[in-house]
């Protein structure tokens, strides 16, 4: 389906204006679901926008941007894959034939727009050295704008371009190749998960991952309760370890 | 006695949040942002003073780069420090923060990455996707409000407070909160296996006869299938030369292909 052109406008500055928040204040604006929720909104199908928002966030819950890391972007997926999905139908496949993709080539924006902020901190280090302290805070202020463009423009572009491109790539999909992408979809969330449990300790942890798994798999917990579950793990281990620890080193 | 009043100290932590990363670049990371949060504080200890005003500057653009709520924390010291000891202080607090940034990043990552990334967004996941429901989003949009509004400024607080004896007297109990952060997280990656892993085995035909995989995997163990993907996944990622995107590309591959075959079906 294609946009109206205010959709597109609207969509762009917010995927802008979201990313700032992601940076600052971070109330979720740039989150995937939310994302999502919103644009639905703006498409005039929200649940669409919340399914697409919640199957792309599954595959990123392991992915932390840790230590200014690029990761794929897949908050502009949830845009684009809400915007041209149309309804639920065939929305799994769309979401790994066009959202994939698109997470990981706006990957490159991320890269530019830390990049190109170098440029300000140049500028700033020559306003230390004249101790022009307006200047050195306009300098960081200044860094806002590759940062909102650098999801602005993909936002702009993908929904200015890629409608069209959908519809032709879609008749020359063969079915069992879409049978394919609808089967990532589903078990795509594997990888965002293994990303965690190799940052986390996990083999240290194995006990809570078996227990989670167990109680879902076996006893059909569902996942609120599970939380809940390992929040009262978490207060007994934390009682434990500061009733017998005798102060100490960070030592991470 | 205080030279700054609480608003400015509340104006300053918020600078800090609004300013910590919008200007984070490749070659100082979140020190533009330090310097720029800092320069209210500068001008007002070191104003009159211009050697020192000048040192502080150029001390306060090294690269710098933690988790931003940690950072509160940090920044919340350094003011506490440099208010006290004025210019003396300046080395003392460029020590404290390029030694404390590292283990707060760490700690920072996996208690706010695994709570909120983790915790709260398969909360919000499992019902979006499973229920068709926003409650699990509202939930998280609560939690993100929690911390930029209680408690981002509380940990500006302690470290404002605090100053360096934070880092003694709070060094187990963070380690003690980042463990059981910790297990929450791992916790709720088991449940996330179960619940968001569809990996549902077609059937093979062979001598005449068809087997139904999918009943078999479930002889074995339910969402055997997924556990079995997981456990492929973990191995492969710590093999030599594995990254995250070659990852995402080899179970897209598995999946294109297999699903082809029908032995991968929806």
């Amino acid at each position: 389906m294609t946009l109206e052109l205010w959709q597109v406008v609207v969509l762009t500055v917010w995927a802008g204006l979201a990313m700032l928040d992601a940076l600052s204040f971070n109330i979720g604006m740039n989150g995937i679901i939310q994302t999502g929720i919103f644009t639905g909104l703006i498409v005039g199908n929200p649940e669409l926008g919340l399914v697409v928002g919640g199957t792309l966030q599954s595959y990123a819950l392991g992915i932390g941007t840790y230590g200014g890391a690029s990761i794929p972007n897949y908050t502009t997926a949830a845009m684009f894959v809400t915007a041209i999905a149309g309804g639920l139908d065939n929305v799994e496949s769309f979401i790994t034939m066009y959202g994939i993709p698109i997470a990981t080539l706006t990957i490159m924006f991320d890269v530019a727009a830390r990049f190109a902020n170098t440029a300000f901190q140049h500028a700033a280090d020559r306003f230390v050295i004249t101790g022009d302290v307006k200047k050195i805070e306009l300098m960081n202020w200044l860094g806002t704008i590759p940062w909102s463009l650098s999801r602005a423009l993909p936002v702009f572009f993908a929904l200015a371009f890629g409608p069209e491109l959908v519809t032709q790539i879609n008749k020359a999909v063969p079915a069992q190749l879409l049978a394919g992408f609808r089967v990532a979809g589903k078990i795509l969330p594997a990888v965002g998960f293994t990303i965690l449990l190799r940052y986390l300790p996990t083999v240290k942890n194995a006990a809570y991952l078996i227990l989670g798994f167990v109680l879902v798999s076996y006893m059909a917990v569902p996942v609120l309760g599970v939380s809940l579950i390992g929040g009262a793990a978490a207060i007994l281990i934390f009682k434990k370890l500061t009733e017998s620890a005798q102060g100490g080193d960070i030592d991470e | 006695m205080s030279k700054f009043t609480k608003k400015e100290l509340r104006a300053l932590n918020f600078r800090w949040i609004w300013q910590s990363q919008i200007g984070w670049n490749y070659e100082r990371m979140q020190g533009l942002g330090y310097l720029s949060t800092m320069l209210p504080v500068i001008e007002k200890l070191y104003g009159k003073d211009a050697k020192a005003k000048d040192y502080a500057l150029r001390v306060h653009s090294q690269f710098f780069n933690t988790q931003p709520a940690m950072g509160d924390i940090i920044v919340g010291m350094d003011i506490a420090i440099e208010e006290a000891g004025g210019a003396n202080a300046i080395d003392t607090v460029a020590a404290i923060k390029s030694s404390l940034m590292g283990p707060f990043a760490g700690i920072g990552d996996t208690i706010f990455g695994v709570i909120g990334g983790t915790v709260f967004g398969s909360i919000a996941v499992d019902l979006a996707v499973n229920s068709r429901s926003y409650v699990g989003i509202a939930i998280w949009t609560i939690w993100n409000l929690s911390v930029l509004f209680l408690l981002r400024p509380l940990m500006f607080d302690l470290g404002y407070k605090q100053g360096v004896t934070l880092v003694t007297t709070m060094a187990h109990k963070l380690r003690a909160l980042t463990e059981a952060a910790v297990a929450l997280g791992v916790m709720v990656v088991g449940a996330m296996i179960s619940t968001m892993v569809g990996v549902k085995f077609g059937a093979i035909t062979a001598f005449g006869n068809t087997f139904d995989l999918q009943v078999l995997a479930n002889k074995i163990l339910p969402n055997f299938g997924a556990v079995l993907l997981v456990g492929l996944c973990y191995w492969l990622l710590g093999r030599k030369g594995m990254n995250s995107n070659k990852l995402l590309g080899i179970v897209i591959a598995i999946a294109l292909v297999l699903g082809w075959f029908k032995l991968l079906i929806i």
